[in-house]
């Protein structure tokens, strides 16, 4: 009986003291990436009005995209629209039609300079604004969208474009500020809104998801040389 | 009310030597204990491991068949802080509620042990909360149970059961999916000892280690350690 409950402490002892090896090392480098990561690409916000951060930030509270839903290159996304008088459209106007929402239609430009490797300009805007159409799949995800090449190793992906409307074209370099598209609400997407995230492959929505640090904003009237915007702020570049 | 006392401890006696004379063959079980745990869900939040502490509890049905093979349910739930040392800014509240169902067929009876194997089914519910946002995730795993039991004495039991799931079927918020042994491994080991009070009443101390390991492709591994005690009904 004494031999018994010494084999059972010892396995009881054996098994608590090897929990970080059954736990692992996966997700230290993501843990890394958190603390310390400094984006290599002189980005700046990829709108010239002001727009309101709906998701960003690094907790789970301010960070929608932190809890990945599809794939993980997603993991520091931001979504910006429009809000005036904390409203995304006039009052009067029906919701349900992407015209009605401010941000619908409005330019967007590239972040950074870059080389165009993948576009998607085809796909429809969700027909009634909130309701996400039905032939949307983990494949489409992201709607009309580009992904650009910054050439460091750093690619940026901007999703949701309005069909039709993405002017570049896989192959061209953009340089910063260039006109790419007009904001739409195409995809997995409750309204017209940029979903934007800088990622670390070029692979649709795959690879790690890198924190996308902006220069010279101003948010909520404040200047800043270099920052990631937060949920709640209102942003306008320099 | 001395005459009552006494009539009362006399019916009990009766009722006591009454229920040894049949052969139960249900026991209600409920026990509560103490949980250590670790656990990592890239889904969820960049962290390598989470470590979590936390009250658990047990509640559970056994039915002995006539051929002396067990049909047992058993539900638990799970309360606790996942705290990451490396990256405070995303502890969350951790919530797990599970449904364990097996059916194991006697395979061998010899002197004082038992050997019973048989199939398990086991549900969870994984809830992820912070701030006013919630995540739910939903295992649902089938496996191959063996439960080995040795008697001591007329008062003295120990189980030993280990389960082995062999596929696991997964929905998150974003995808669901079904995973075979090359991505999903793991197992759930549970060394009970039982001290027997009387025909309907027995004491018991639990162990369990339970682990779980999926690349899905992010990674996702926790594992238990728990000590339980309870009380376990026949009727």
């Amino acid at each position: 009986m004494r031999s018994l409950k010494l084999i059972l402490l010892l396995t009881l002892i054996s098994l608590i003291s090897c929990t970080d090896f059954l736990i692992g090392d996966e997700g230290k480098l993501d843990e890394d990436i958190y603390l310390t990561y400094i984006t290599k690409t002189d980005l700046e916000l990829p709108f010239k009005e002001e727009y309101y951060v709906f998701a960003g930030g690094r907790t789970h509270f301010h960070g929608a995209h932190h809890i990945i839903t599809h794939l993980e290159g997603q993991r520091y996304a931001y979504d910006f629209s429009i809000v005036i008088d904390n409203r995304s459209f006039p009052e009067g106007k029906d919701p349900k039609k992407n015209e009605s929402h401010y941000g619908f239609g409005m330019d967007l430009i590239a972040p950074a300079g870059g080389k165009v490797i993948s576009l998607e300009n085809n796909i429809d805007d969700n027909y009634i604004s909130g309701i996400v159409n039905s032939n949307i799949n983990d494949k489409n995800i992201a709607g009309n969208y580009i992904i650009i090449d910054h050439l460091n190793g750093e690619y940026s992906l901007m999703a949701h474009f309005k069909k039709g409307s993405i002017l570049v074209n896989v192959g061209d370099v953009l340089v910063k500020g260039q006109k790419v598209g007009k904001l739409g609400n195409s995809g997995n997407s409750t309204g017209p809104h940029l979903h934007y995230h800088l990622q670390d492959t070029p692979i649709y929505l795959n690879g790690l998801g890198l924190p996308a640090q902006f220069n010279n904003y101003f948010a909520n009237g404040k200047f800043v040389e270099r920052g990631e915007p937060i949920k709640g702020q209102q942003v306008i570049k320099k | 009310m001395k005459n009552k006392i006494l009539l009362a401890v006399a019916l009990l006696f009766f009722l006591s030597d009454f229920n040894a004379q049949r052969s139960f063959k249900n026991t209600f079980e409920f026990s509560s204990g103490f949980n250590i745990g670790a656990l990592k869900n890239l889904e969820i939040a960049p962290v390598s491991k989470y470590k979590y502490e936390g009250v658990v509890y047990k509640f559970g049905y056994q039915r002995n068949t006539k051929k002396d093979n067990l049909f047992t349910i058993q539900f638990d739930y799970l309360n606790a802080k996942l705290l990451s040392e490396v990256i405070p800014a995303l502890n969350l509240d951790y919530a797990k509620t599970g449904m364990q169902v097996s059916y194991l067929k006697k395979t061998h009876n010899h002197n004082k042990s038992t050997i019973h194997l048989g199939l398990q089914s086991f549900s969870n519910i994984s809830t992820y909360k912070s701030f006013h946002s919630s995540n739910q995730v939903f295992n649902q795993s089938f496996g191959v149970q063996s439960q080995f039991s040795y008697q001591f004495t007329a008062k003295h039991f120990l189980y030993s059961k280990v389960t082995v799931p062999l596929l696991l079927f997964r929905v998150t918020h974003g995808k669901s999916g079904i995973y075979s042994l090359k991505e999903y491994q793991g197992i759930l080991w549970n060394f009970n000892y039982n001290y027997v009070l009387n025909d309907s009443w027995q004491l018991k101390a639990s162990y369990d280690f339970n682990y779980d390991r999926l690349r899905i492709p992010t990674a996702f591994r926790e594992v238990q350690y728990q000590l339980s005690f309870g009380i376990n009904y026949k009727f």
